[in-house]
C-alpha cells in the first residue's frame, strides 16, 4: 500500500513540493527494530502532541474491539502517520483509505483516493466482504476527491456511495519517449508475434488467451506468443500450455525488466489483453505507445483506450473465439497493423501521456486544496 | 508408538500408510481403506505429519473405534527449524528405546551412505523406524521422494500411489523427478489407466510392476432410495438442479460451468446451480456469476459435511463437473452411486469414471456451449435423466466399491511381499479394470 503525503508548506504555488510516498505495512509479528522504532514514535507523540494520541487510541479501540492484539498493531500502524501534518493525503487504494480512516480527522486535512480497479471491479462481490463494501462507502463520504482511471471505474464505484460530482478522472499514463516503436526497420518474417505483460492471475484470463492461440495454430497461422509476468497462476499458465501443446508456440518469459520488455514490444506485431476484468490496462497503454495494434476483451474502461476497428480490436470477455478472429484479421493483414499501430501512437500521444497526467494531478491537488471540488462539476 | 518387535515383523502383516494429514475430509479413501484392511486382518497403521483434532470428529467410525488413535503416528514437527533441533536427541532416546537394534541399524547403514544428512533423515523416518513395517505405502507420489532407503535400510517393501497431482504438476521441469521410485518401489499403484500412461511419459519403464486401482466410495452411504428422475425441468416453476461439489481451484473449471449456465439463461432454460466446496478460488467465481449476470441462481455453499452432501446430491437432477485437470475424481463416483446423471469433461481420469452416452456426458474441457448443450438435453428429459442415473449407480457398484478396492489391496500388498518376479503386472485389478470400459450388467 502506498499513501502519497503531500509535505507540510504552507502556500502550494505553482507546483507542489517534495511529495513523501510511504508504504503502509504493518506485520503481524514485528521486528526488534520495528518495536523499538514504534516506541520512540509512541513516545515523541506523548510529548509533542498527546491529544493526537488518544484520538488514535479511541480510534484503534473502536475499529477493533474484538481483540487487544489487533487494537495494538491498529495503534502501531497509525502512530508514526500522526506525527506527520500534511496538506493533503492520498491513498492509491481504497482498502489504505479504509484502514484508515480514523486517521482523517486527525490530521484534518482533504484525503484523495484513487479507485483503480479490482477493489471496486472484483472484491465486492466476494461473499463476506460486506464490512468493506462499508468501508467504501464511509471512505468515498469522507474525502475530498475521487479519482478514477476510467469513465467505467466512476460508474461502478457509484454503487457504493461515490459522490459523482467529486469524482474525477485521470487515466493512467506512459512516457512515450521511452515505450516509442522500434527506429529499426522489422525484419519480415512469416512469425506472427504476440504479446502479453502482466501478472499471472485469474483476472487476466490466460486460459481464454491460450485457447484463442491454440485456434490460430490450428488455422495455420504460424503464431507465436510472449508471456511477460509472474504471478500465483504460473502453474495454471504451464500445465494449459502443456495441455493444449502449445509448448513450442508460448513463451513464458517471467518478470523483465522495463528494457526488456520494451524490446519485446517493439519487435512483436499484436498486443493481446484476455482480461476478465479491468480498471485500464497499463499494459495495453505501453503497447500502443510502441505503434502496436491491440486485441483486448472489453472489460473496465478498456474502450476508452481502444476503439473498436480504429486502435485494434474489442472482443466479448471469455471468448476465445472472437479473440482468434480479432487476432487472424491482423496476422493477415500487414497494412491493418501499421495503420492501427500509428492511431494507437497517436492515441497515447493525444490522452495518455504523462506529461498530460501530471498536468491533470496539478489541477486536482489545486481544486482540492481550494475546496472547489465541493462546489464545482465534475471535470475531465 | 506400539512396541514392534521382530517377531511381529516376522508374523509379516504390519503395513504402514503414509500420508500428510489423517484424518481428512477431503481424503476418506484413505480412513476407509485404513478400516478396510484392518478388518481384513492387516496391522495397520498411519504415518502422517499432522492430525487435527477437529477432524477426528467428523469420522465417527473412526472414532467408535478402540485401539484407532493407538494407530495413528504423528511425526514430529520439522519446523521451526530450531525445534527439530531441539527434539532431535529426545526423538534419539525415544527410537532407541523403541526399536534399539532397528535404531542403531538404521544410523549405521544412513552414516554410510548420507553422512551427517543422517540427522535430518533420522528425524523423518523415525516414525516409520519405531514402526518397522513389512510393508510402506506412500500413499502420494511427492511424499516418496528422498524416501526410497528405507526399502534396504528398515528392510520393508515400498508401494506408491500416484493420484493425479503428482503426475500431473509435481516437478514436471524435471525429467528425472521420480526416478528413484522407478528404479525402486516394489510396485506402483495408480488410479487408472490415464495416469499409468503418464507415468511412462514421465520415464517409468513399460514393464514397472503395477496395479491399476480405481478409487472406490461407499455405495451404502451414497444411495438415493427410491428418488425418480420424472420431472421436465427449465421452467421457472421447476428450474433444473444442478450440482457440483469439489475444491474452489482452477483445475475444476467451474468458470466454464458458469459461463455455460449462462447459456442457459439466454435460452430460457432456468436453473438453480449449487457449488459445494471451499477454496481460493471463490474470488474468481464469485465475480464470473456477477459478470455472466446468474448471480441469483449461482449458490457458492461453502464446504459441506458427508451428509450434507448427500443431501445436496438427492435434491439435485444433474451433476457437473467441468474439470481442467482431474485424476479421477471421488465427488462423480458418488454423484453416479447416488443415481445422479453426470456431465463432466474429458479431463484426465474422468473418461474412465463416467461412460459418455451411459451414465452421463462427457464433453470437451474449456466448452461451456458443450456443456450447455447436454445440461439443456437433460433438463427436458427425465427419462434419460433416470436411465442414466440407474446406470451410473449400477456402474459404481460393479466397479467403484470400497470391498472390491479393499480385496484389491490386500491381493497387492500379499503379491508385494511374495516378491514374484514372474508376475510384471499383478493381477489384481486387470479383471475389474476391464469393467471400466464395459458396465456390466449386473444387478446392484
Amino acid at each position: 500500500m502506498t499513501m502519497v503525503v503531500l509535505a507540510p508548506r504552507t502556500r502550494l504555488t505553482g507546483g507542489l513540493d517534495t511529495v513523501r510516498v510511504l508504504r503502509l505495512s504493518h506485520p503481524e509479528d514485528p521486528s526488534a527494530l520495528q518495536v523499538a522504532q514504534f516506541a520512540k514514535d509512541l513516545i515523541a507523540l506523548l510529548f509533542t502532541n498527546p491529544d493526537r494520541l488518544g484520538k488514535i487510541v479511541a480510534a484503534a479501540r473502536a475499529q477493533s474491539c474484538s481483540s487487544l492484539k489487533a487494537a495494538f498493531g491498529c495503534v502501531r500502524a497509525y502512530t508514526p502517520l500522526a506525527a506527520l501534518r500534511p496538506d493533503i493525503v492520498h491513498f492509491e487504494w481504497n482498502s489504505a483509505a479504509i484502514d484508515y480512516l480514523p486517521m482523517f480527522d486527525i490530521w484534518d486535512c482533504p484525503v484523495v483516493v484513487s479507485c483503480r480497479g479490482s477493489q471496486i471491479n472484483v472484491r465486492p462481490h466476494v461473499p463476506g466482504n460486506d464490512k468493506f463494501i462499508e468501508g467504501l462507502n464511509s471512505t468515498f463520504r469522507r474525502v475530498a476527491a475521487v479519482h478514477c482511471v476510467s469513465e467505467k471505474i466512476l460508474q461502478e464505484a457509484q454503487e457504493y456511495g461515490l459522490n459523482p460530482a467529486l469524482g474525477k478522472i485521470i487515466y493512467p499514463a506512459v512516457d512515450p519517449e521511452r515505450f516509442r516503436p522500434s527506429d529499426a526497420p522489422r525484419t519480415s518474417d512469416d512469425t506472427f508475434r504476440i504479446v502479453t505483460t502482466g501478472s499471472l492471475a485469474w483476472v487476466k484470463g490466460y486460459e481464454y488467451a491460450l485457447q484463442a492461440i491454440r485456434s490460430l495454430v490450428d488455422n495455420g497461422i504460424a503464431v507465436h506468443f510472449d508471456v511477460v509476468g509472474d504471478g500465483v497462476e504460473f502453474q495454471r499458465v504451464l500445465y494449459t500450455i502443456h495441455d493444449l501443446e502449445l509448448e513450442k508456440r508460448v513463451k513464458l518469459h517471467g518478470r523483465l525488466a522495463p528494457d526488456e520488455v520494451i524490446h519485446l514490444l517493439q519487435r512483436a506485431d499484436a498486443f493481446l489483453l484476455s482480461s476478465v476484468s479491468e480498471g485500464l490496462s497499463n499494459a495495453v497503454l505501453e503497447a500502443m505507445a510502441c505503434g502496436l495494434p491491440i486485441v483486448t476483451s472489453d472489460c473496465g474502461g478498456m474502450n476508452e483506450a481502444v476503439t473498436d476497428g480504429i486502435e485494434g480490436f474489442l472482443t466479448p470477455v471469455r471468448d476465445p473465439r472472437a479473440m482468434a478472429d480479432a487476432l487472424g484479421k491482423l496476422a493477415s493483414n500487414s497494412e491493418l497493423r501499421r495503420k492501427m499501430g500509428s492511431s494507437c501512437r497517436t492515441r497515447i500521444l493525444q490522452e495518455f501521456s504523462l506529461d498530460r497526467q501530471i498536468e491533470q494531478w496539478l489541477r486536482l491537488y489545486h481544486a482540492v486544496l481550494e475546496g472547489a471540488l465541493q462546489k464545482g462539476p465534475q471535470a475531465k | 508408538m506400539a512396541s514392534p518387535g521382530d517377531s511381529q515383523k516376522e508374523a509379516g502383516m504390519r503395513l504402514v500408510l503414509v500420508v500428510p494429514a489423517f484424518p481428512k475430509l477431503s481424503e476418506t479413501f484413505i480412513v476407509s481403506k485404513f478400516l478396510g484392511l484392518l478388518e481384513k486382518g492387516w496391522d495397520v497403521h498411519i504415518a502422517c505429519d499432522a492430525s487435527d483434532p477437529s477432524e477426528w470428529k467428523k469420522f465417527s467410525d473412526l472414532v467408535s473405534r478402540p485401539g484407532i488413535r493407538a494407530r495413528v503416528h504423528c511425526g514430529w514437527p520439522h519446523r521451526p527449524r530450531w525445534l527439530a533441533l531441539v527434539l532431535l536427541p529426545v526423538l534419539f532416546v525415544k527410537s532407541l528405546l523403541i526399536n534399539r537394534r532397528g535404531t542403531v541399524r538404521y544410523l549405521k547403514q544412513c552414516w554410510s551412505r548420507f553422512g551427517f544428512d543422517t540427522l535430518r533423515r533420522f528425524y523423518l523416518d523415525a516414525n516409520l523406524l519405531g514402526l518397522n513395517p513389512n510393508v510402506t505405502h506412500f500413499e502420494f507420489g511427492t511424499l516418496a521422494l528422498g524416501r526410497m532407503h528405507l526399502k534396504e535400510i528398515i528392510d520393508s517393501k515400498v508401494v506408491v500411489s500416484f493420484r493425479g497431482y503428482d503426475l500431473n504438476f509435481a516437478g514436471l521441469e524435471n525429467p528425472t523427478y521420480y526416478q528413484e521410485v522407478w528404479d525402486r518401489a516394489d510396485a506402483l499403484h495408480l488410479l487408472g489407466d490415464d495416469l499409468w500412461r503418464r507415468a511412462q511419459r514421465r520415464g517409468c519403464p513399460a514393464d514397472k510392476v503395477h496395479a491399476l486401482i480405481p478409487p472406490a466410495i461407499d455405495v451404502q452411504f451414497f444411495v438415493s432410495g427410491d428418488r425418480r428422475h420424472t420431472e421436465t425441468t427449465g421452467a421457472p416453476e421447476r428450474p433444473l438442479r444442478i450440482l457440483s461439489v469439489g475444491r474452489l481451484e482452477w483445475k475444476k473449471g467451474y468458470e466454464y460451468a458458469i459461463s455455460a449456465v449462462r447459456i442457459l439463461r439466454q435460452q430460457g432454460v432456468n436453473f438453480e446451480y449449487r457449488i459445494v466446496g471451499d477454496g481460493g478460488f471463490l474470488e474468481a467465481l464469485a465475480f464470473a456469476r456477477h459478470q455472466m449476470g446468474v448471480k441469483k441462481a449461482v449458490h457458492l455453499l461453502g464446504a459441506r459435511s458427508r451428509p450434507e452432501v448427500r443431501a445436496e446430491m438427492l435434491w439435485a437432477d444433474v451433476f457437473l463437473h467441468p474439470a481442467v485437470s482431474e485424476g479421477f475424481c471421488n465427488a462423480v463416483l458418488e454423484a453416479q452411486s447416488m443415481a445422479l446423471p453426470v456431465v463432466c469433461s474429458d479431463a484426465d481420469g474422468l473418461t474412465e469414471n463416467v461412460v459418455n452416452g451411459e451414465t452421463g456426458f462427457v464433453v470437451p474441457r474449456r466448452n461451456a456451449q458443450a456443456i450447455a448443450e447436454k445440461l439443456i438435453l437433460l433438463a427436458s428429459n427425465p427419462a434419460v435423466r433416470q436411465r442414466m442415473g440407474l446406470a451410473g449407480r449400477q456402474r459404481v457398484i460393479t466397479c467403484f466399491q470400497l470391498i472390491d478396492q479393499i480385496s484389491a489391496f490386500d491381493r497387492l500388498y500379499r503379491q508385494v511381499l511374495q516378491n514374484d518376479p514372474g508376475k510384471k503386472d499383478i493381477d489384481s485389478q486387470d479383471h475389474l479394470f476391464r469393467n471400466l470400459t464395459r458396465p456390466s450388467s449386473a444387478s446392484p
